[in-house]
């Protein structure tokens, strides 16, 4: 196919005709992949296409059930994460594999440190190497720093510094971006070049189309457990990779967006609040039936605003009013009773109940009303009524309302916590980060479903790091920096641009200032 | 489909969770296929173990355990444990008989029931409001009412003469059953409810499947903490009184290693001690195994320290197979997302 055989005569990993049956699922079917040196090799599809069991397949996670991998030409069957280590794969994923009260070197070094003969710890070796890895990357951190203390991007580089200093060949990043802000991403991608030019092959598995095409040579796109096709990305454009992941073209982000007229009436009046050590002097209308956006880089204060407007953060000066009413907010089950709901940031940890299931996930937060008294029993049909409503005006894919949330895709998880602040009798909805780790089928309907509820009545926050989605859904645009306003946007001055300007602290030029 | 409303109703009841279900009903037929086994292999080997006074004697005991077992079980789902339900254990069984010397049966139950509710509150304020692990809070409350009890009788054995029909609590039959067998399924059937079909079972396995997502949801977290902890002493005041009408003599040095033999049982019977959800069924199984074992050791002469190790291990045992069956569904999960 498009694959460039003259410069890279050998593949460092091929797959060939990998399948993986899982119990009534065929979650990889005949899947052919290569991988060279040097190439940063993007992995692509829907939620549910098979990228994480084939990912799981190269880690040594999962065994194939048909199928032949090769290392730098050499049949290997991986029987552990551990034998895929051996063989130069490195995985760096979501979660990451850092001991938090360990240091920066104590990390890198990890189960195998350097001893001199007494078995002590060698630490000139371990501060030597260490330095000289976070050096080669341009990592400037204290060896001796704490990884818990690190920020999220950080922490993702000392990953990588702990993968280089292993020498591994093959390195896999699963997301990668999802938690950084732009400065982190755009140092990502510098260490990710020196990696290529080291002759460390890279797959590199993200949603996020812009990247790919920023950072990747050639894609490979999954739907539905099956190979699609590899492609030198500079033959293509981004809507040929969406097709190929859709099977059918998207309807564009841009489309979403439509103005409606919203009413002059203030939902929630901000005045002038002040949350200790994250926000000082923030006020704002957000009104009824109008989308606000709310931009900001890590540190800005952005998710510690509606963290504050939920009562999870204690507002120390200022007032929040209701209707025009001042509302006490202290807890998060004040603010429901105000009608105020906040979908958290990270899904997998203030989010979903995996031990619940998808109708108990949908109605944790659900009003419920006790006139009678067999009213304090839960009514299974009554529930199963609620469920089958929310699911199909959301199109929740699940197999029934009874199945555990963890079984359900990332973007079905997002719908069911979309749901579930519906549910929640409130008014006011403070989304954060709606489409995170969302694939862009799902991604546009979480979008769509957004400002359809705007229209009918409600008001809504959607605090993002993803700009396009804040430009996509946003009627004005709240920006922070450093814990102060920066900004209000109008739907007229709203772009990438002048978001991104805002949010790095500079002043917004051109007409509409 | 809309077509079809009692089809909705059925799969409404039944589909609540099929798989869960399943693998909740495999557990339970574990530590049953388990009773089974032990009762078998005690009726060979022990003989005068098949005979109606000592089954209706194991019956017993194990309802005594399965009682605070099932209250455990409650605590255990919402993420945490109880380790002072033997001290309560001792502290209500002295209360109520103690109590039989002034007023009537009906009032020293309720004064022990009570005093249950009133260190299991405590207990629950302590751990929500001062932000305490549940484990410092009622390992320090397991020596305090234990401190009380042997305060209260001065070390001196407290015997039941007053209101000897007391006894019938443990001795009477009602269709046939022991009572203390039917008290045990009340409370059965009462928590299974209260587990599964109101929003504070459901609240209670929320928080202790994942902690940060019940604040979230805006689900109370000091309010069902501290009821559930408030509940534990409920049942572990209801095990007191079972223990109380049993002995009809009681003094301060029983019920210790009672907290184990509960979490043990909640344990054994399918309900994992990283929280988020509760086996009640397994929990009267796992109290049956464990009434089994003792009683079979006894008759075979086996030295009752024996019992002790036959306890830890199968703690040891149940938390093992409780390991096993989370790496495996965390491994069936790698297929999905």
């Amino acid at each position: 196919m498009g694959i460039d055989q003259k410069s890279h005569p050998e593949p460092i990993l091929s797959l060939t005709g990998i399948s993986k049956q899982f119990p009534g699922v065929r979650a990889l079917d005949n899947v052919d992949f290569t991988l060279l040196p040097g190439e940063v090799h993007a992995l692509m599809g829907e939620n549910g296409a098979g990228k994480s069991t084939l990912i799981n397949i190269i880690s040594g996670l999962l065994h194939p059930t048909s199928g032949k991998i090769c290392v730098a030409g050499e049949e290997v069957v991986f029987a552990s994460a551990i034998q895929a280590q051996k063989a130069g794969i490195s995985t760096i994923t979501q979660e990451f594999n850092l001991v938090p009260q360990l240091t920066v070197a104590e990390n890198i070094f990890l189960g195998r440190e350097p001893t001199v003969r007494i078995g002590l710890l060698n630490w000139r070796k371990i501060k030597h190497h260490a330095s000289d890895v976070l050096s080669e990357l341009g990592l400037n951190v204290p060896l001796g720093q704490r990884v818990g203390y690190l920020s999220v991007g950080d922490r993702q580089l000392v990953e990588i510094a702990k993968a280089l200093s292993m020498e591994f060949r093959i390195i896999t990043m699963d997301e990668p971006t999802a938690a950084l802000n732009a400065a982190e991403v755009a140092r990502l991608f510098e260490i990710i070049e020196k990696l290529k030019r080291r002759g460390i092959a890279v797959l590199y598995v993200s949603h996020r189309l812009r990247e790919i095409f920023r950072i990747a040579d050639r894609v490979t796109v999954l739907r539905d457990g099956k190979r699609v096709s590899t492609r030198r990305l500079d033959e293509l454009a981004e809507d040929d990779v969406v097709t190929m992941m859709l099977g059918r073209a998207l309807k564009k982000e841009a489309a979403i967006y439509q103005e409606i007229p919203v009413s002059e009436k203030a939902a929630l009046s901000v005045k002038n609040i002040t949350v200790p050590g994250f926000l000082a002097n923030v006020s704002f209308d957000l009104r009824v039936g109008e989308v606000m956006g709310c931009a900001g880089l890590v540190g800005s204060g952005r998710y510690e605003l509606t963290r504050a407007l939920f009562g999870l953060l204690r507002i120390s000066v200022g007032e929040v009013e209701i209707n025009g009413q001042p509302v006490p907010l202290t807890s998060s089950s004040d603010a429901i009773r105000y009608g105020i709901y906040m979908l958290p940031e990270e899904r997998k940890i203030e989010g979903i109940f995996p031990d619940l299931t998808v109708r108990e996930n949908l109605l944790i937060s659900a009003k419920r009303l006790f006139r009678r008294l067999s009213e304090l029993l839960i009514n299974a049909n009554e529930e199963e009524k609620q469920y089958q409503g929310m699911r199909n005006s959301l199109d929740i894919r699940a197999s029934s309302s009874g199945q555990k949330i963890i079984k359900l895709s990332g973007g079905n998880q997002q719908k069911v916590m979309l749901g579930r602040a519906l549910m929640s009798n409130s008014r006011i909805l403070l989304l954060n980060e709606p489409t995170r780790g969302v694939d862009v089928g799902t991604r546009v309907e979480i979008h769509a479903a957004i400002r359809k509820l705007a229209q009918s009545g409600y008001a809504i926050i959607v605090s993002s790091s993803d700009i396009p989605e804040l430009v996509s859904v946003s009627d004005r645009c709240l920006v922070l920096s450093a814990g102060r306003m920066k900004g209000l946007l109008d739907r007229a001055q709203i772009n990438e641009d002048n978001i991104t300007a805002l949010a790095i602290g500079q002043e917004i030029t051109g007409d509409s200032q | 489909m809309s077509n079809f409303p009692e089809l909705l109703n059925f799969r409404a009841i039944f589909s609540v969770s099929n798989a869960t279900r399943f693998i909740q009903v495999a557990e339970s037929l574990g530590v049953f296929a388990l009773l089974m086994i032990v009762v078998i292999g005690a009726s060979i080997i022990a003989p005068g173990f098949f005979t109606y006074t000592n089954l209706t004697n194991t019956l017993i005991t194990a309802s005594i355990t399965a009682v605070t077992g099932l209250g455990m079980t409650f605590a255990i789902a919402m993420g945490g444990f109880d380790l002072s339900v033997g001290s309560v254990q001792v502290l209500t069984a002295i209360v109520v008989a103690s109590l039989l010397s002034v007023v009537d049966p009906p009032l020293a139950i309720l004064g022990a029931l009570l005093t249950g509710l009133a260190v299991g509150l405590l207990n629950g304020v302590l751990i929500s409001k001062l932000r305490l692990p549940a484990f410092v809070v009622t390992f320090g409350m397991m020596s305090i009412v234990r401190g009380v009890a042997l305060l209260v009788t001065q070390g001196q054995s407290v015997m039941i003469t007053k209101h000897i029909e007391f006894g019938l609590l443990n001795n009477g039959k009602i269709l046939g059953l022991p009572v203390p067998f039917i008290i045990m399924m009340i409370v059965f059937v009462v928590l299974s409810v209260l587990l599964k079909h109101t929003p504070f079972g459901r609240h209670a396995c929320a928080i202790g499947g994942n902690r940060g997502a019940a604040i979230v949801s805006g689900i109370n977290i000091d309010r069902v903490t501290i009821a559930v902890f408030g509940l534990v002493g409920v049942t572990a005041a209801i095990s007191g009184v079972m223990l109380s009408s049993q002995l009809m003599i009681v003094d301060a040095t029983l019920g210790t290693g009672f907290e184990l033999q509960a979490i043990t049982v909640s344990v054994l019977g399918g309900t994992s001690l990283s929280g988020g959800h509760g086996n009640l069924v397994g929990t009267v199984f796992a109290a049956l195994l464990l009434a089994t074992i003792a009683s079979a050791l006894n008759i075979l002469k086996v030295i009752s320290f024996y019992q002790y190790l036959a306890l830890g291990m199968l703690l040891i045992f149940a938390l093992a197979i409780d390991t096993a069956r989370r790496a495996f569904i965390a491994r069936s999960l790698l297929s999905h997302a």
